[in-house]
C-alpha cells in the first residue's frame, strides 16, 4: 500500500468534476511522488489545500494553502470564498476555483497551477497536464487521479 | 505534441512524468517559500511606522516630563523660596510669560505622547497585520515551524 500525507480535516467529495473528468471517490486529484499537490474538500465552501514546487531541481514542495488560508505571506496570494464557491488567485490570475453542488459533488471549474511550478492548466471542458490533454475520463475508486511520478 | 486522452475510465491514477509537468514556479524570488517561522523572522527584521514613532514618543515624553520640572522649579522659585516683596513681585511678573511657555510646550508635548501612543496601539501597520496573520496559522497548526507540510499518514 502507498502512504499518503493528508491533512487531518480533509474530508473529500464523493465527486469532483476536475475540469471535464470525473473523480468518484478519489481522494486526490493530482499527486506527486505521492503526495498531493491541489485537494479539493468538503466545507461550508470548497476546502482548498494547494502545494507549490520550490524550483525545478530540487522538486521541493511547499504548502501554499492550507484549508483555504495562506500560508505564504510573502506572496499576494489571496483565497476568496462566497455562497458555494472558493477561488484561489495569484494577482489577477485564478490558480484554482471551486464550486460545492451539493454535499457530496463539487466542481473544479479552472486551474492554472502554472505560477506554481506545475505545467498544468484547465476549464470546465480540458484539463492540459505536461503534454497530456484529459477530457472526460472518469476514475472510481482511485487514491489519485494523476499521479506525476519522479 | 499533446496526446488526449478523452472518454475513458479509470481505476489506477494515470501516470505522468513529472519532468513534462514540473517547471520554475512563476512567483519571483522574494515571493518563493519560507517557512512560517522564517517569515516571522524575516518581517520582524522590516521596518515598521511603529519602529521610527517610538523615538519621537520617548522624545515627546522626555520633553513633557522636563516642562513638568521647569513648572516645579517656577512654583518653588516663587511661592515657596523668596519672601514676599516688591522684587519678588516684579519677578513672578517676568516669569509668567516664562510659565505661560512652559505649560505652552508640556500640553503640546503630552498631546504629541498621546497622540503617538494611540496611533502606535490601534493603527493597524503593515508589521502588524503579517503578524495578526502568522499568530492565526501558529494557533491553527504550530508544527507548521518544524515542517513545510503536514499532515496524517493513511493506507
Amino acid at each position: 500500500m502507498t502512504k499518503i500525507d493528508l491533512p487531518n480535516e480533509f474530508v473529500e467529495f464523493e465527486e469532483l468534476s476536475f475540469c471535464s473528468n470525473i473523480l468518484q471517490n478519489c481522494k486526490i486529484p493530482i499527486a506527486i511522488d505521492d503526495r498531493p499537490i491541489v485537494l479539493v474538500g468538503k466545507g461550508d465552501q470548497p476546502q482548498i489545500w494547494l502545494w507549490g514546487v520550490v524550483d525545478q531541481k530540487t522538486k521541493e514542495l511547499f504548502q501554499i494553502v492550507s484549508s483555504n488560508s495562506v500560508r505564504i505571506f510573502t506572496a499576494p496570494i489571496k483565497v476568496k470564498s462566497e455562497n458555494d464557491s472558493t477561488c484561489v488567485k495569484l494577482n489577477d490570475t485564478i490558480i484554482i476555483k471551486a464550486v460545492k453542488l451539493s454535499d457530496e459533488k463539487a466542481t473544479i471549474e479552472q486551474i492554472d497551477m502554472r505560477p506554481l511550478g506545475f505545467n498544468i492548466y484547465g476549464n470546465s471542458s480540458t484539463l492540459n497536464v505536461g503534454t497530456k490533454v484529459m477530457v472526460g475520463n472518469h476514475i472510481v475508486g482511485s487514491r489519485a487521479f494523476i499521479a506525476l511520478s519522479l | 505534441m499533446a496526446k488526449k486522452i478523452q472518454g475513458e475510465k479509470f481505476e489506477q491514477p494515470v501516470q505522468v512524468s513529472a519532468k513534462d509537468v514540473i517547471r520554475d514556479p512563476e512567483i519571483s524570488m522574494e515571493t518563493k517559500v519560507y517557512p512560517v517561522g522564517e517569515q516571522a523572522y524575516a518581517i520582524l527584521k522590516q521596518g515598521d511606522c511603529v519602529d521610527w514613532l517610538s523615538p519621537i514618543a520617548f522624545a515627546s515624553l522626555g520633553l513633557f516630563l522636563t516642562q513638568v520640572c521647569s513648572l516645579i522649579a517656577y512654583f518653588f522659585q516663587i511661592y515657596i523660596h523668596f519672601e514676599d516683596t516688591e522684587e519678588v513681585a516684579q519677578l513672578k511678573e517676568s516669569q509668567e510669560h516664562g510659565i505661560g511657555m512652559t505649560m505652552t510646550i508640556l500640553f503640546l508635548s503630552l498631546a504629541v505622547f498621546v497622540v503617538l501612543l494611540i496611533i502606535s496601539k490601534f493603527v493597524p501597520t503593515k508589521k502588524k497585520k503579517l503578524l495578526k496573520k502568522i499568530r492565526k496559522v501558529l494557533d491553527e497548526d504550530p508544527s507548521i515551524i518544524a515542517s513545510k507540510s503536514k499532515g496524517k499518514t493513511s493506507d
